[in-house]
C-alpha cells in the first residue's frame, strides 16, 4: 500500500490510528511467526534428529521428553549412510550425472523447438503447438505404463539412457521458452536480417543471449527435477547397470530403500539420510534463491 | 544511388479474404545524394514503400531500381541499404561497438578485427557518440539510442540510408535537435536518404523533396515549400501547415466564388478570355501544345466535360505528346477555373495568410471566440459570421490593438479553391 | 569532416546484366568496398524449422504422444495378453494376437482379443479403486482450499510487511526445494507414536494424550493418518502458491489503493473488492494448477508411511490408495486395469478443469 503522509483531524484520531496500526503490525507479524517457525520445524528437526545417537532417541521417545538441541552430537548416524550397506555414495554420483546430461539434452531440445514455434512460420505450425499444449493436461500416469514397456523393449532397463532421455523434453519448457522469445521485438530480427544473418545464425547471437534468463531457469527447474525425481527411477532403475555394474538407483529410491533396509526401525539414520539427501539442493537453492524465485514466479504468472 | 519506383504495388489480404493494397501503382523517382521524406497519415502506405526498398517486404506489382540495376528480387543484405527501425532495434546484450560492428560481421572478404573497430569508431565519431562505445544499449537515452541505429546502419557504407519514422519516439525538444543531426549526416555522407514520417513539420525542416501519400497513392512530389505553397489537392493542403489550414465552404456561381453569400473572389485571372466552348478550349489546348488532329481534340472535349484529367493525359500522350502532367494539369486547371458551371466549392486560407489590411478580394468577416497571444503572434479564433465553421487566424503581435472588437473583417492574402471531390481549382 | 565522404565515396556498381529481371543475386551494389556475404544456398524456413522442431518431436512422439495413444487403446481391450512385453504397441500386437487366436495350428491356444469396456466396468466396481476415489477427493477437498487459503493470506501479509520481507519469503520457499520422498520420511519420523514423538509433544502442550499416527499395528486410525498425510501436504504446498500469489500482488497498480483509500475504504473492502478480483487471474491458476496436482497424489504418500512404493498403510496396506496409487499398484498385475484407471484419472482432471474454467469466466478479470 502506498505510504502518503497522513492527516488526522484531532488528536484523538492520530492517536487511535496509531494504535490499529500497532496492533494490525502484531497480527500480521505474529501469524507470519507463526507459519514461519511451521515451516523451518522440520528442518530443524531434521537437522537435531541427524545428530542424535539412536540410544539417546530413543530414550527420549520412551521417556516422553523431545530434546530440541541434542545432549551429545555424533556423527555415527552420518556414518552409517555412507557406509558399506549405504550406497550412497553411488546414487549421489548417479543423480549427479543425470542431472547434468538430462538437463544438457533438455535445453538442447527445448532451444531448438522454442526456436521453432517463436521465430519460424511452417504448414500445421498451430495445430502442432495445441497438440503439444493439450497433452500438458495429461497426467504422467497415462505415459508411465508403455514407457516402462518400450524401455525395456529398447534394453534401457537400469541403464542411464531411460533416466535421461524419457522424461527430456519437456512441453511446458518449450512453451516458456517460446513465450520468452516471443517478447523479443520483430524488428532485431529484420535488422539482422538486413545485415545478412540467416535463421540460425541470428538464433545463436541473438535470440539466446536475450533469452538466457529463461534458459537459465530452465537448467535450475531441471536439476531439481532431476534430484527429486522419484517414480520413473524407481520403476525403471532400480538394480545394477548391465554396462557399468554399479547400482543405478536415484538418491530418493535409495532414501527409500532405506525404509525397507536393515536401518528401518532406526529413525535417526533414516533422518540422517534426509538430510543427505535435502542438503545438495538446499545449498544449491541458497546460492542461486534470486534465479529460483523468479524463474518460478515468471513461470506462474501468465495463467 | 537513384532510387526509381515503377508502377509498385503491395496488396495485402486481409483475415475475411478481402484485398488491401497498402501501396497502389506507385512511380517516383529519388534522386541521387539527396534527402527525401514519405510523409502521409497511418495507413498511407509509406512504411510499406520503404520495406519494400529495403527488400522486407515484396512488391505484388511493379520493380525498384537502384541505379541501372533492378534490384526488385534482391534479398535486402545484397542491395547496400542501411535501414533504422522506428524502435532502433538495438541488440540490448551487446554494447553499442558490437552493436555497430554487427553487420561487418558478414562483410566478405572478411575484415580484420581492428579493421572494424575503426569502422566502429569513425561511424561513432560521426554521429557524434564516439565516447559511448562501451555502454550498452538500455544505459543510453532514446536520442542515443537512435544514434547507435544510424551507425549501425551506416557501418556497411550503404548506398540508400531509410529510416522509419526516426523522430516519433522522441520528446519535442530532442526532436529539433535530432532532425538537424540527421540533415547534417545526410550532407556529409552524401548518401541517398530516404524517411518516414507522420509529421509535416518533420518532413518540411529537412526533406530536399517530400513525397506526400494518401492510401497508398503518391498524392504530390516537390519541395517542402513548394508544396506547402502550392498543394495539389484538399488533402495536400490540409496535411501540411501548422496549425491546420481553415477550409471554408464555398460556392462558385458563374466564375465567381462567394462565402456565406458574400463575394470572396472576383473572378480568375487565367491565360486569356474563355468561354466554355469548343473554340475555347481548342486554342488552349493547341497553345499548350497538347492535340494536333481534330480527332484528338474530339476525344479530349469529351473527356474535358467530365475533367477527368488521367483520360485527358491517356488520349494525349498516347500520340507522343510528352509533356509532363504537372504541366497539363495547370492547364486543366485553368480550364476547370474557367468553367462557368455553378457549383459549391471549398476555399482554403492558411492561417497566417490574412491580414487586416484591405484586398480586393478574400474578405472574412469574423465573430471572435477568442483570442491568444501566443508571444510573437496573436491567435484569433472565431467563426465566420453566419456559419458555424470556426477559422483560426495568425496575425502579428503589432496589431493587437486592432483586435479589440467582437467583430472584425480580415482580408485572406492568400488562398486556395478546391473542387468538394479535392482537386484544385486555384 | 571531409574525410567522411570519402567513404562513400562513388566507385561504380559492378553490374552484370542491367535492366533485366534476371540480374538477381549475383550484383555487387555497394559502393564502397563493403559487400555482405553471398548466401550459397539458404534453405527455405519450412526446412529450418522442420530440423529444429525435430529432436524434440522424435521424442515427444515416442514418451508422451505414442504412451497417450497406447494407454488409451489399451483400456479398452479385453483378454490382451500383454504379459508377454506386449504392453507396448498395442495396436499391432493386438492384431498379432487375434490373428493368432485364430490359427488352429499353434501349440498353446491363444484366447481372441476384444474390443470392449470390459476394463473400465472392472475397476468401477472394484473396490480398491472406489476407496482410491474416495481418498484422493478426501485428500483434495482438504488440502487444497486449506492451502490455498492460507497462502493468500500470507502473500498478503507478506505483502504489506517491509522489514524482513525477504527473510519471511526465503523461509516459505524453503519446501520448494525439498524431496518429496525425504519429507515424507521426516515426517513419518515426526509423527512417530512413542510419546516423544514431535508431533506428541506438542499436543502435550495442550493437554491432550500421545497417540499413534501412522501405523496401523500401533493404533493409527484413518483419520490419524489423514492428519499426518494433510500437514504434510499443506507444509508442502504453501511455497509455490505463496510466490505466485506475491507477484500477482506486486504487479497491481498501486493506484488501486490509493483510490480506495481516498474514498476512505475499510481495509476489508480493499482486500475483497479490489486485492481478490485483481489477483483472480493468479487465483485461477493456483487453483487449478493445485487441484491437479492434488489429485495425482502418490510420491508424498507412500513416503509417510515409508513401507514402500505400494503401502498406503493400514493393516493391508490401503488404508489411503490414492488414484494414482491405483494406477501404479496394477501395472505388474493386470496392465489393462492400470490403463483404465489412467484414462479415468485423466478425465476426471479434464472434467475439474473445465468446470473451474466455467465458474472462471464470470469471476475472473484480466
Amino acid at each position: 500500500m502506498a505510504e502518503h503522509e497522513l492527516y488526522f483531524a484531532d488528536e484523538k484520531a492520530l492517536r487511535s490510528y496509531k494504535v490499529r496500526k500497532v496492533i494490525r503490525n502484531v497480527l500480521s507479524y505474529g501469524f507470519l511467526t507463526i507459519f514461519a517457525i511451521f515451516m523451518l520445524i522440520p528442518f530443524w528437526f531434521m537437522i537435531m534428529t541427524s545428530l542424535k545417537s539412536e540410544i539417546a532417541y530413543q530414550n527420549e521417545q520412551i521417556a516422553g521428553i523431545l530434546r530440541l538441541i541434542p545432549d551429545r552430537v555424533v556423527w555415527d548416524n552420518y556414518a552409517s549412510i555412507f557406509g558399506t550397506s549405504g550406497n550412497f555414495g553411488q546414487y549421489f554420483l548417479n543423480t549427479f550425472i543425470v542431472a547434468t546430461l538430462s538437463t544438457a539434452f533438455t535445453v538442447v531440445t527445448t532451444v531448438f523447438a522454442s526456436f521453432a514455434f517463436a521465430r519460424l512460420d511452417f504448414k500445421g505450425k498451430d495445430f502442432i503447438f495445441t497438440i503439444l499444449l493439450a497433452t500438458m493436461m495429461v497426467p504422467g500416469e497415462m505415459m508411465l505404463i508403455t514407457n516402462y514397456q518400450t524401455a525395456m523393449s529398447l534394453g534401457w532397463k537400469d541403464t542411464y539412457q531411460a533416466l535421461i532421455l524419457v522424461h527430456g523434453v519437456s512441453v511446458f519448457y518449450i512453451f516458456y521458452l517460446r513465450q520468452t522469445f516471443q517478447q523479443i521485438p520483430n524488428e532485431l530480427y529484420l535488422a539482422a536480417k538486413v545485415d545478412g544473418y540467416g535463421e540460425f545464425n541470428y538464433l545463436f547471437k541473438v535470440m539466446l543471449p536475450i533469452g538466457s534468463p529463461t534458459i537459465v531457469t530452465i537448467i535450475i527447474l531441471g536439476v531439481m527435477g532431476a534430484w527429486n525425481a522419484f517414480i520413473w527411477p524407481n520403476l525403471v532403475a532400480s538394480g545394477t547397470n548391465p554396462v557399468f555394474g554399479n547400482s543405478m538407483r536415484l538418491v530418493s529410491n535409495g532414501l527409500m530403500s532405506l525404509f525397507t533396509s536393515e536401518f528401518s526401525s532406526r529413525d535417526t539414520v533414516k533422518i540422517a539420510g534426509s538430510v543427505v539427501v535435502t542438503l545438495p539442493l538446499f545449498i544449491f537453492f541458497l546460492i542461486f534463491r534470486k534465479y529460483i524465485m523468479r524463474g518460478v514466479s515468471r513461470s506462474g504468472i501468465k495463467g | 544511388m537513384e532510387v526509381r519506383l515503377e508502377d509498385l504495388s503491395k496488396i495485402f489480404v486481409g483475415r475475411k479474404g478481402e484485398e488491401v493494397a497498402a501501396v497502389d501503382h506507385m512511380s517516383f523517382t529519388i534522386p541521387d545524394g539527396k534527402l527525401v521524406g514519405l510523409l502521409g497519415p497511418s495507413g498511407c502506405g509509406k512504411s510499406t514503400t520503404l520495406y519494400m526498398i529495403a527488400g522486407l517486404h515484396k512488391p505484388t506489382n511493379g520493380r525498384i531500381w537502384f541505379g541501372d540495376a533492378d534490384v526488385t528480387n534482391v534479398p535486402p543484405e545484397n542491395r547496400g541499404i542501411g535501414l533504422v527501425f522506428h524502435n532502433y532495434a538495438l541488440y540490448p546484450h551487446m554494447t553499442v561497438r558490437q552493436n555497430i560492428m554487427f553487420p561487418l560481421l558478414n562483410v566478405r572478404p572478411k575484415l580484420e578485427k581492428a579493421e572494424m573497430e575503426n569502422i566502429a569508431q569513425e561511424m561513432a565519431n560521426l554521429v557524434d557518440i564516439g565516447r559511448l562505445l562501451d555502454r550498452k544499449p538500455k544505459e543510453l537515452s532514446g536520442g542515443q539510442q537512435q544514434r547507435v541505429a544510424i551507425a549501425r546502419a551506416l557501418s556497411k557504407r550503404p548506398q540508400v540510408l531509410l529510416l522509419d519514422e526516426p523522430l516519433s519516439n522522441l520528446d519535442a525538444r530532442l526532436r529539433l535537435q535530432t532532425r538537424e543531426e540527421i540533415k547534417r549526416i545526410q550532407r556529409e555522407t552524401g548518401i541517398t536518404t530516404i524517411f518516414v514520417t507522420h509529421d509535416q513539420e518533420e518532413a518540411m525542416s529537412i526533406s530536399d523533396e517530400i513525397v506526400v501519400m494518401r492510401k497508398g497513392v503518391v498524392q504530390q512530389i516537390d519541395e517542402p515549400q513548394k508544396v506547402y505553397d502550392e498543394p495539389k489537392n484538399l488533402f495536400v493542403a490540409k496535411f501540411l501547415g501548422s496549425p491546420a489550414i481553415n477550409i471554408l465552404d464555398g460556392e462558385m456561381i458563374d466564375g465567381k466564388v462567394y462565402v456565406n453569400g458574400e463575394l470572396f473572389e472576383k473572378g480568375f485571372k487565367s491565360k486569356g478570355e474563355f468561354n466554355f466552348n469548343d473554340e475555347g478550349i481548342f486554342h488552349i489546348a493547341v497553345e499548350q501544345g497538347y492535340l494536333g488532329t481534330l480527332d484528338q481534340y474530339n476525344q479530349a472535349i469529351q473527356a474535358i466535360e467530365g475533367l477527368d484529367i488521367k483520360k485527358i493525359y491517356g488520349v494525349v500522350s498516347a500520340n507522343g505528346y510528352k509533356k509532363d502532367l504537372e504541366d497539363f494539369d495547370e492547364a486543366v486547371g485553368a480550364l476547370r477555373a474557367a468553367q462557368k458551371v455553378n457549383r459549391p466549392v471549398k476555399v482554403a486560407v492558411r492561417p497566417e495568410a490574412f491580414s487586416l489590411t484591405k484586398t480586393e478580394s478574400g474578405i472574412i468577416h469574423i465573430d471572435v471566440l477568442f483570442i491568444e497571444h501566443i508571444g510573437r503572434d496573436i491567435s484569433v479564433v472565431g467563426t465566420v459570421s453566419g456559419m458555424k465553421t470556426k477559422v483560426r487566424i495568425i496575425i502579428p503581435s503589432e496589431y493587437r490593438q486592432e483586435v479589440k472588437d467582437s467583430k472584425i473583417s480580415f482580408f485572406a492574402r492568400r488562398f486556395f479553391i478546391f473542387e468538394t471531390s479535392g482537386e484544385r481549382i486555384k | 569532416m571531409n574525410q567522411i565522404k570519402h567513404l562513400f565515396k562513388r566507385d561504380k556498381a559492378v553490374v552484370e546484366a542491367a535492366g533485366t529481371p534476371e540480374v538477381a543475386k549475383t550484383v555487387d551494389f555497394t559502393r564502397g568496398p563493403l559487400k555482405i556475404k553471398q548466401a550459397r544456398f539458404n534453405l527455405p524456413i519450412w526446412a529450418k524449422a522442420w530440423i529444429s522442431l525435430i529432436p524434440a518431436m522424435i521424442f515427444l512422439l515416442a514418451f508422451m504422444i505414442y504412451p497417450i495413444i497406447n494407454t488409451t487403446i489399451i483400456s479398452f481391450m479385453e483378454n490382451f495378453a500383454w504379459q508377454r512385453g506386449a504392453g507396448s504397441f498395442a495396436f499391432s500386437n493386438f492384431f498379432q494376437q487375434l490373428e493368432n487366436s485364430l490359427n488352429p495350428d499353434l501349440l498353446t491356444p491363444v484366447t481372441a482379443p476384444k474390443i470392449s469396456l470390459k476394463n473400465y466396468i472392472s475397476v468401477f466396481t472394484d473396490r480398491d479403486f472406489q476407496n482410491s476415489v474416495v481418498n484422493t477427493v478426501i485428500l483434495v477437498l482438504v488440502s487444497v482450499p486449506l492451502t490455498i487459503g492460507i497462502s493468500l493470506v500470507l502473500a498478503v501479509l507478506l505483502n504489506s510487511i517491509k522489514k524482513l520481507q525477504g527473510l519471511y519469503q526465503t523461509i516459505f520457499f524453503l519446501p520448494y526445494v525439498t524431496n518429496s520422498i525425504a519429507l515424507g520420511m521426516v515426517f513419518n519420523v515426526m509423527f512417530s507414536a512413542s510419546d516423544g514423538g514431535l508431533m506428541n509433544q506438542f499436543l502435550s502442550i495442550f493437554g491432550l494424550d500421545p497417540r499413534a499416527w501412522i501405523y496401523a499395528a500401533q493404533g493409527a486410525t484413518k483419520f490419524t493418518m489423514g492428519v499426518a498425510i494433510t500437514v504434510s501436504t499443506v507444509w508442502n504446498g504453501l511455497a509455490f502458491k505463496i510466490l505466485v500469489f506475491m507477484s500477482g500482488l506486486a504487479s497491481i497498480d498501486k493506484q488501486y489503493y490509493d483510490a480506495a483509500r481516498i474514498d476512505g475504504t475499510p481495509r476489508g473492502r480493499i482486500f475483497a473488492k479490489i486485492t481478490v478480483p485483481l489477483l483472480s487471474p493468479q487465483i485461477l491458476y493456483i487453483t487449478i494448477t493445485s487441484f491437479i496436482g492434488a489429485f495425482k497424489a502418490y510420491s508424498g504418500i507412500i513416503a509417510i508411511f515409508g513401507q514402500g512404493a505400494t503401502n498406503y498403510g493400514g493393516g493391508a496396506g490401503k488404508a489411503w490408495m490414492t488414484i494414482v496409487g491405483y494406477i501404479y499398484n496394477f501395472r505388474d498385475l493386470k496392465l489393462p486395469y492400470a490403463a483404465a484407471g489412467s484414462v479415468i484419472l485423466l478425465l476426471l482432471i479434464l472434467l475439474i478443469t473445465l468446470v473451474q474454467f466455467q465458474v472462471s469466466k464470470r469471476r475472473v478479470h484480466y
